[in-house]
C-alpha cells in the first residue's frame, strides 16, 4: 500500500516513481480533472486559511516583535522567547500548573470517561441515554461550573464549608478558593468534571457502531474474557473515535483557564490557578503586550502539536 | 456543671469589665455591667418593641371620644400665633402665610371648637420647589407628637409633564418618543393630613379638646409655606345605593357614546418619578408603531401608597357613564392592586375606595361595578377631573400587623443571635428561657400578632392564599419554641430565614403596582372595546416587529444639529442613559450635532481598529492611562475653560486621570467608602458610633462578644483599606515620582500591619457580603462604597431609618484632629486624537462635565430607575442638586473632604494585584507580615520600572 498512492479520479494506477518525474503537470492536472470536488471544497478552505491558518501565521510572526496593539511594532528577534524562559517567574508557575492539570484531566480523565462509556453501554437504552446526557450536561450548559464557586465559596455559607462546619470538623470557614494550597486541587476536580463530555461522548457513539459479528467471531476463535476483547475487538474498532477523543482532551487538558479564572479569579491568589492560557490572556488583557503574547501562544500550540502526535504514536499500538 | 458555667459567666464578665474601663471610650454601659450579675444583661434582654406611640394605641386611648361626623365638612380655622419661620403678610396671592424655608422651623397655631373630640387636621400649602422632591413635616397639638406617624408627615407635591397640554411627545430624529421632563406646578393645595406610609387610608385623627388648643408645625425636609391650618370634622362617605339615589334622573347620554383617554398623558400626578413607558408586546396598545418606539403605557414606579395620576376629560352631555380602564398587573403574583378613585376631587361612594385590579400576565379591562352590575357615575357636561390614587384600602390592617410581628420577631432574633451567636450549636442547651426572661412571653405576643395578620388576609382576599404559607410556619415554629426552648438553638437558621422571606413579603404586598394603556368613558349600552389581540392580528404584528428588527437601531441616536460639527460620542452603560443623555442633548442650547452610540466593547481594540469614537464617557481610570501613554488621547489641560472646570471637582480628582503633566479626561463620576452602622442594634448595646480607629476596635470587640461582626470593603485599589491606612498614617500609595509604591517604608510597614492584623488579630471576617448581614443585624457596622446607600434604601425596607452613614473611622493626629483620608474610584470623560472636530468635542465634553447637565442626568436617570440608579457625580456642585436629604449630603461632603484621589502608574494592575498576593499570604497562609509585603512589593515595582522603560 505505502509503495503506491490512489489518483483520485483517473481509476489509474500510479508508482511514485512515476509521481516524482511528472509532479507539477499531474498535480494541475488533478486540480482540472476534480474541479468539481475542489469547487465544493473551496468555502470550508478559504474560511480554514483565513480563520485558522492565517492566524496562526500572524501570531508566529508577531511573536518576534513588541507590538502592544496601539503604538509600536518592531522586530525584536527572539527576545520575548528568552524572557519567557529567563525572567518570567509566573510563566514557570503557569507551565507547572497546565502541566499538572493536564496530566490529571488529559490521560486520566480519557481512561476514566472510556471506562463510563463502557459501562454505561452495557445499560438498557432508556437508562443508557439518561446517564449520557448526565455526564454530557456539563459541556452542553457551557458555564455550569460556575456553581462551584457557590459550593466552594470562601464564606461560612459555602456548600462545602457550611458542611464542614455543621459536621464539627472545621469551626471556622476555609478560603477554599483564595488559600494557594487548595486552588490547584479545587480546579482539578472542577476540570475534571468537565473534561468528561466530549471524549465520553464520542466513546459512546463507537461502541454504538461495533460490529457485533466481530465479537461473536472473537467468542468462537477463543477470546477468554471481556478485557481480551476490549483491547484485540473493540479498540481497534474504535481508533478513530479513540483519536478523536484524544486531540479533544489533549487541547482541552492544555486550554484550562475559564475555570480557574471564574473560580480563583485572574490571575488567581499568589498565581496559585495560574495556567498557560490565562498567562496568556493577562499579557493580552491588562497588559495588551500582544507580542509577547503571541510568543506564549507559539509555545503552547507546539506544545498541543506535539501531544498530539504523540497521543496517536500511542493510540497506533492500541490493539498490537 | 453549672459551677463551671457560672465561672465561665465571671471571667467573660470580668474581660469585658475590662475592655470596657480601658477603653478610652468610656462606654455608657459599664455600670449596667457591673451592676448586672448575668450574661443576659450584657447582652440584652429582648427588647419591648415601644407601642405607645403608635396612632392605633391612641385611637384606642381616645375611644371615647366622638368622631366628629357630618354630612357637610365644618372647618373651624386657626389663629397663627408664633414660631421662628417667617409670618409674611402677602405671599403667593394669600395674606397672612407663614413661610418654612429651612428644616427644623416651626410655628404654631392656635384652633378653637365648639366639642371636645376627634378631628381630620387640614393645611393649605404652598409647594416650592425643592430639589428632594420632599416636604416632611411634623405636627404636635398641645405641646407634645400624638403617635408617631404624626411625627413625619408628608405633603404631596403636584408635577405635570411638559407634554400634558399637547397630549402628544416630542420625537427625536428616529421618530422615537422622548421622555417628557416633568416640572413641579407650583400652587396652593389643601391636604387633610394622613399616614404617609399608607397603613392608615383615611386622614388621621387629632383629639382637641373644648374650646383653644395650640397646632405646631415643624418642618423636616423640603420647603414650604402654609396659609392656613384648620381641624375638619370628618365627611360621610355615601354607599353606591345612596350615591345613585342623590344624583339628579336625567341621561341625555347618546347610545353607544364611547371615548378613549390615553394613560400616558395625565394632566396632573403626585411625583416626577411618574412616567410614561413604552410596552411593544401587543398590537394593540396605543399608539404602536413597528419602527419607533412610542411611549404609549404609564405605571412605572407607581406603587406607593398616596401616589396618583389624573386626567382630564371632556363629557359630552349630562348623565351616566360606565368607567373602564384598560391595564396590566403583573408583578403582584396571585395578588391585586387597590387604588381609589376621585372624580372631580371627591371620593364619588365608598365602593371606589378601593378598586381590586387583578393579576395577570396581558392587558384587562377593568369596569368598576358590582354583582348587580356596572357602576354608573353620573357626570355633567364639560370637564372633569379624573383621579385614581395608591392605597392600601382593605390590606392595611393585615400590612400592620405583619409589620408589628415583624419587628417584634427581629428583636427576638437579635436577642437569641447574642447568646448563641449566628449558627447555634443544636447540640447545646443554651437555656434561652432562662438566659433572657422576657424571651417567651414575648415570642407570645409575636406569634398573637402573626395569628392577627393571618385572620386578616383571610378576610380581605382568598388569593393572598399562597403567601400565608410563610406566616403558618412561622406560627408553628414559634408554638414549638414556647413549648421546648431548647428547641430554638437547632431551629434558628430555619427562624432566621423565615424573618427575612416575611420581611421581604411585608416589602412587596405594600407594593401597589399597576400599568394603564388608557381608560374610557362610555354610556350605559356602549360596547366594550377588545384589549387582547387576537392570533391574526398578534402574528401579523409579531411579524412586522422581527422584519423592523433587522432596520432599526435602537442603540444609536443622531445628532439634529449642524453636521459639520459633528461629534461620535460613545456610551457604555445602559440603554436608558443613552436616552437621558440625549433628552438633554435636545433640551440644550449646544451648537454641535452629537451622535450618540451604545457601545460596550473594549476602547483599546476599537482605536487600535481605528474604528474608536471621538468622545467616550465613563471610562475607567486605567483605561485612560492605557491609552494616555500610548498617545491616543487628546490632552485636555490647554483648552479653554479647562481651569474654570477643574474649579468644580476636589484638588484631587484629576490626578487618576493625568500622566506625564497631561490631564486625559474629566471626571465623571466618583465613589468612596462611608460607614454604614445600625443604629438601633448600637442603642441596645449603648455604644456609640466609633469615630475613630481606636473606637472601631472597642466596639466591634462588644459586638463580637454579642456574636456580631463587622464587615470591611475588601478592595485593593486605591479605594481600599489599606490606601486609607496608608494615608491616616501619613504615608503615601507611590513614591513622589511615581517610579513604584512605596510600600516598603516603616509607614508603609505599619499600615500593612495594621490592615491584616484587623483579619488575623482581630478576626474580622474576610469574606463577606455585607448586605444581607447589615439588613440582618449580624454586621451592625459596614464599611462599604457610598452607592451600598442606594441598595439599602431600595432594597431593605424593613430597615429603614434605623441605620445612618458616617465617615469612615479615622487616625487621630497629633494636633488632636481625626484623620478620614482614604482613596477613591470613579470614571471620566476622555476625547481621542483621532477626533476630527476637537473644538466641538470640548464644547460637549465641557457641557456634559458643567454641573446643571450633571445634576439632571442624575435625577433624570433615578426616576426612570429608582434610586437604586442614584448617580455619584464626581462634580461638587452637581452633587448639591441631587436629592440626598441634608444630614446625609452633610455626611457625604464631609468624607469627600478628605478623600484622596490616587495616581495611576503603567503597570497599575500588578498594584493591587501583588497587594491581594501579599494580603492573602499574611491572612490566609499566616506568612511573615513585611517578608510578604517586601516580596512582593518588588515584584510590583519591576513591572512598573518595564513600562515605564517603554512609555516614561
Amino acid at each position: 500500500m505505502d509503495d503506491y498512492l490512489c489518483g483520485i479520479g483517473d481509476g489509474v494506477m500510479i508508482t511514485r516513481a512515476d509521481l516524482k518525474v511528472n509532479k507539477r503537470r499531474s498535480l494541475w492536472q488533478e486540480i482540472v480533472a476534480n474541479k468539481m470536488s475542489y469547487f465544493l471544497l473551496t468555502p470550508f478552505v478559504l474560511c480554514f486559511i483565513l480563520f485558522t491558518v492565517l492566524p496562526v501565521v500572524v501570531a508566529i510572526i508577531l511573536s518576534f516583535t513588541n507590538f502592544d496593539m496601539l503604538g509600536t511594532l518592531e522586530f525584536v528577534g527572539i527576545k520575548n522567547y528568552v524572557r519567557i524562559i529567563l525572567d518570567d517567574e509566573v510563566f514557570m508557575i503557569s507551565l507547572r500548573n497546565t502541566l499538572i492539570l493536564a496530566l490529571m484531566t488529559g490521560p486520566f480523565g480519557y481512561v476514566v470517561s472510556f471506562g463510563l462509556a463502557w459501562l454505561i453501554n452495557e445499560l438498557s437504552p432508556v437508562l443508557r441515554t439518561v446517564a449520557t446526557i448526565a455526564f454530557y450536561a456539563p459541556v452542553l450548559s457551557g458555564q455550569a461550573y460556575t456553581i462551584w464557586s457557590y459550593i466552594f465559596s470562601s464564606d461560612r455559607y459555602g456548600l462545602v464549608n457550611g458542611i464542614l462546619i455543621s459536621l464539627g470538623i472545621q469551626d471556622t470557614p476555609t478560603a477554599w478558593l483564595a488559600d494557594p494550597k487548595y486552588i490547584i486541587p479545587v480546579v482539578i476536580i472542577v476540570s475534571f468534571w468537565m473534561s468528561l463530555g466530549t471524549a465520553f461522548l464520542a466513546f459512546i457513539a463507537g461502541l454504538q457502531g461495533l460490529d457485533k459479528s466481530l465479537s461473536e467471531a472473537a467468542a468462537v476463535d477463543g477470546i477468554r474474557n471481556r478485557f481480551q476483547e476490549l483491547w484485540y475487538i473493540t479498540l481497534p474498532q474504535m481508533l478513530p473515535q479513540l483519536l478523536f477523543g484524544a486531540v479533544m482532551q489533549v487541547i482541552s487538558a492544555f486550554s484550562v483557564g475559564d475555570v480557574s479564572a471564574t473560580l480563583a479569579g485572574n490571575p488567581s491568589p499568589s498565581y496559585a490557578g495560574h495556567t498557560f492560557l490565562l498567562h496568556i490572556s493577562d499579557f493580552v488583557g491588562a497588559r495588551y503586550e500582544l507580542g509577547y503574547a503571541c510568543a506564549l501562544a507559539t509555545i503552547l500550540f507546539l506544545m498541543m502539536y506535539f501531544s498530539n502526535k504523540f497521543v496517536s504514536k500511542i493510540l497506533n499500538s492500541v490493539g498490537r | 456543671m453549672s459551677k463551671i458555667k457560672r465561672k465561665i459567666f465571671a471571667g467573660t464578665l470580668c474581660a469585658l469589665v475590662l475592655v470596657v474601663s480601658f477603653s478610652s471610650l468610656g462606654f455608657t454601659s459599664s455600670g449596667e455591667v457591673n451592676d448586672s450579675g448575668s450574661l443576659a444583661t450584657v447582652a440584652g434582654d429582648v427588647q419591648e418593641v415601644p407601642t405607645i406611640n403608635d396612632y392605633a394605641t391612641y385611637l384606642s386611648e381616645h375611644e371615647q371620644a366622638v368622631v366628629q361626623i357630618g354630612e357637610q365638612v365644618t372647618r373651624y380655622p386657626a389663629i397663627a400665633v408664633d414660631g421662628n419661620a417667617n409670618l409674611l403678610d402677602l405671599y403667593q396671592d394669600k395674606e397672612q402665610v407663614v413661610q418654612f424655608t429651612e428644616e427644623q422651623q416651626f410655628f404654631t397655631w392656635e384652633i378653637a371648637v365648639d366639642e371636645g373630640g376627634l378631628y381630620n387636621l387640614m393645611l393649605d400649602y404652598f409647594a416650592s420647589a425643592s430639589k428632594s422632591g420632599i416636604i416632611t413635616i411634623s405636627v404636635s397639638v398641645n405641646g407634645e407628637v400624638p403617635y408617631e406617624q404624626a411625627s413625619h408627615i408628608s405633603l404631596p407635591l403636584v408635577w405635570k409633564d411638559n407634554s400634558s397640554e399637547k397630549g402628544t411627545f416630542d420625537i427625536d430624529s428616529s421618530g422615537n418618543d422622548l421622555l417628557p421632563s416633568p416640572e413641579q406646578v407650583l400652587q396652593w393645595s389643601t391636604y387633610a393630613l394622613c399616614d404617609s406610609e399608607g397603613l392608615y387610608s383615611e386622614p388621621l385623627l387629632f383629639y382637641l379638646n373644648e374650646g383653644v388648643n395650640e397646632v405646631t408645625v415643624n418642618l423636616l425636609e423640603g420647603a414650604t409655606a402654609l396659609s392656613s391650618v384648620s381641624a375638619c370634622t370628618v365627611s360621610e362617605v355615601v354607599t353606591y345605593r345612596q350615591y345613585a339615589e342623590s344624583v339628579p334622573d336625567k341621561d341625555e347620554v347618546p347610545s353607544g357614546y364611547i371615548s378613549k383617554w390615553q394613560a400616558e398623558h395625565p394632566s396632573i400626578k403626585s411625583n416626577d418619578s411618574l412616567y410614561a413607558a413604552y410596552d411593544r408586546s401587543s398590537p394593540l396598545t396605543e399608539p404602536i408603531e413597528v419602527m419607533a418606539l412610542k411611549r404609549n403605557i404609564i405605571g412605572a414606579n407607581w406603587e406607593n401608597p398616596g401616589q396618583y395620576l389624573e386626567w382630564e376629560v371632556e363629557v359630552p352631555a349630562d348623565g351616566y357613564y360606565r368607567l373602564g380602564f384598560k391595564y396590566r398587573q403583573r408583578e403582584q403574583d396571585g395578588l391585586f392592586s387597590l387604588r381609589k378613585l376621585y372624580i372631580d376631587g371627591v371620593l364619588p361612594f365608598e365602593e371606589v375606595a378601593s378598586i381590586r385590579f387583578l393579576y395577570g400576565n396581558d392587558f384587562q379591562m377593568m369596569i368598576p361595578g358590582d354583582e348587580d352590575g356596572d357602576y354608573l357615575f353620573y357626570l355633567t357636561k364639560g370637564s372633569h377631573t379624573i383621579r385614581l390614587e395608591v392605597t392600601l384600602g382593605e390590606l392595611s390592617q393585615a400590612i400592620r400587623a405583619v409589620d408589628d410581628a415583624l419587628e417584634q420577631l427581629q428583636a427576638i432574633q437579635r436577642s437569641i443571635m447574642m447568646v448563641t451567636s449566628v449558627n447555634p450549636d443544636p447540640y447545646r442547651d443554651y437555656m434561652l428561657d432562662q438566659e433572657l426572661p422576657n424571651l417567651i412571653p414575648s415570642m407570645e405576643r409575636a406569634k398573637n400578632a402573626l395569628i392577627l395578620a393571618k385572620t386578616s388576609f383571610e378576610e380581605t382576599s382568598k388569593q393572598a392564599a399562597a403567601s400565608m404559607r410563610n406566616l403558618d410556619e412561622l406560627i408553628e415554629l414559634l408554638e414549638r419554641f414556647i413549648f421546648e426552648p431548647y428547641e430554638i438553638a437547632a431551629g434558628f437558621s430555619n427562624f432566621s430565614s423565615c424573618i427575612t422571606s416575611l420581611a421581604s413579603f411585608s416589602a412587596t404586598i405594600k407594593l401597589q403596582p399597576l400599568e394603564l394603556d388608557y381608560f374610557v368613558l362610555m354610556a350605559a349600552d356602549a360596547e366594550v372595546p377588545a384589549v387582547k389581540a387576537n392570533f391574526f392580528q398578534q402574528f401579523a404584528y409579531e411579524a412586522k416587529m422581527f422584519l423592523g428588527s433587522f432596520v432599526s437601531d435602537y442603540s444609536t441616536t443622531t445628532g439634529l444639529g449642524d453636521s459639520s460639527k459633528s461629534v461620535e460620542v460613545w456610551i457604555n452603560s445602559g440603554r436608558d442613559q443613552l436616552y437621558i443623555l440625549q433628552e438633554l442633548l435636545n433640551k440644550s442650547s449646544l451648537d454641535v450635532s452629537v451622535d450618540l452610540k451604545l457601545v460596550s466593547a473594549s476602547l483599546v481594540s476599537c482605536v487600535m481598529a481605528d474604528i474608536g469614537p471621538d468622545v467616550a464617557l465613563s471610562m475607567a481610570r486605567t483605561t485612560v492611562l492605557d491609552l494616555g501613554m500610548r498617545n491616543q488621547l487628546e490632552p485636555l489641560n490647554d483648552y479653554e475653560g479647562f481651569g474654570e472646570l477643574q474649579s468644580e471637582y476636589t484638588e484631587t480628582a484629576f490626578i487618576p486621570y493625568s500622566f506625564k503633566d497631561n490631564i486625559y479626561a474629566i471626571p465623571e463620576t466618583q465613589v468612596f467608602n462611608m460607614m454604614f452602622c445600625r443604629l438601633d442594634v448600637l442603642e441596645e448595646l449603648h455604644l456609640s458610633v466609633p469615630k475613630t480607629w481606636d473606637e472601631f476596635l472597642s466596639v466591634a470587640g462588644i459586638l463580637q462578644q454579642n456574636n456580631m461582626d463587622v464587615g470591611l470593603s475588601n478592595s485593593l485599589d486605591g479605594t481600599g483599606l489599606f490606601a486609607a491606612l496608608l494615608y491616616q498614617n501619613g504615608g503615601s500609595f507611590y513614591n513622589d515620582d511615581l517610579s513604584g509604591v512605596a510600600f516598603t517604608t516603616d509607614v508603609g510597614y505599619k499600615s500593612f500591619k495594621q490592615w491584616t492584623d484587623y483579619y488575623t488579630q482581630y478576626s474580622f471576617p474576610l469574606f463577606s457580603s455585607g448586605y444581607n448581614r447589615f439588613r440582618s443585624g449580624e454586621m451592625p457596622i459596614v464599611i462599604m462604597p457610598y452607592s451600598f446607600y442606594s441598595q439599602l434604601a431600595v432594597a431593605a425596607p424593613e430597615i429603614a431609618g434605623k441605620w445612618a452613614m458616617y465617615s469612615i473611622p479615622g487616625t487621630t493626629k497629633e494636633n488632636g484632629t481625626i484623620d478620614c483620608s482614604q482613596g477613591a474610584s470613579g470614571g471620566g470623560t476622555i476625547m481621542l486624537k483621532t477626533a476630527v472636530n476637537k473644538e466641538a468635542c470640548w464644547e460637549f465634553m465641557k457641557w456634559w462635565s458643567s454641573a446643571p447637565v450633571q445634576a439632571e442626568f442624575g435625577l433624570q436617570l433615578e426616576y426612570v430607575m429608582g434610586v437604586a440608579a442614584r448617580y455619584t457625580p464626581a462634580n461638587l456642585s452637581a452633587f448639591d442638586l441631587l436629592p440626598w436629604s441634608a444630614s446625609e449630603a452633610a455626611a457625604i461632603k464631609e468624607q469627600w473632604k478628605s478623600t484622596i484621589d490616587l495616581p495611576e502608574v503603567p503597570g497599575y494592575y500588578y498594584v493591587s494585584r501583588n497587594l491581594n498576593n501579599a494580603f492573602l499570604e499574611v491572612t490566609v497562609q499566616k506568612g511573615n507580615v513585611r517578608e510578604a509585603l517586601s516580596y512582593w512589593s518588588k515584584a510590583t515595582n519591576k513591572e512598573i520600572e518595564q513600562k515605564l522603560e517603554q512609555y516614561g
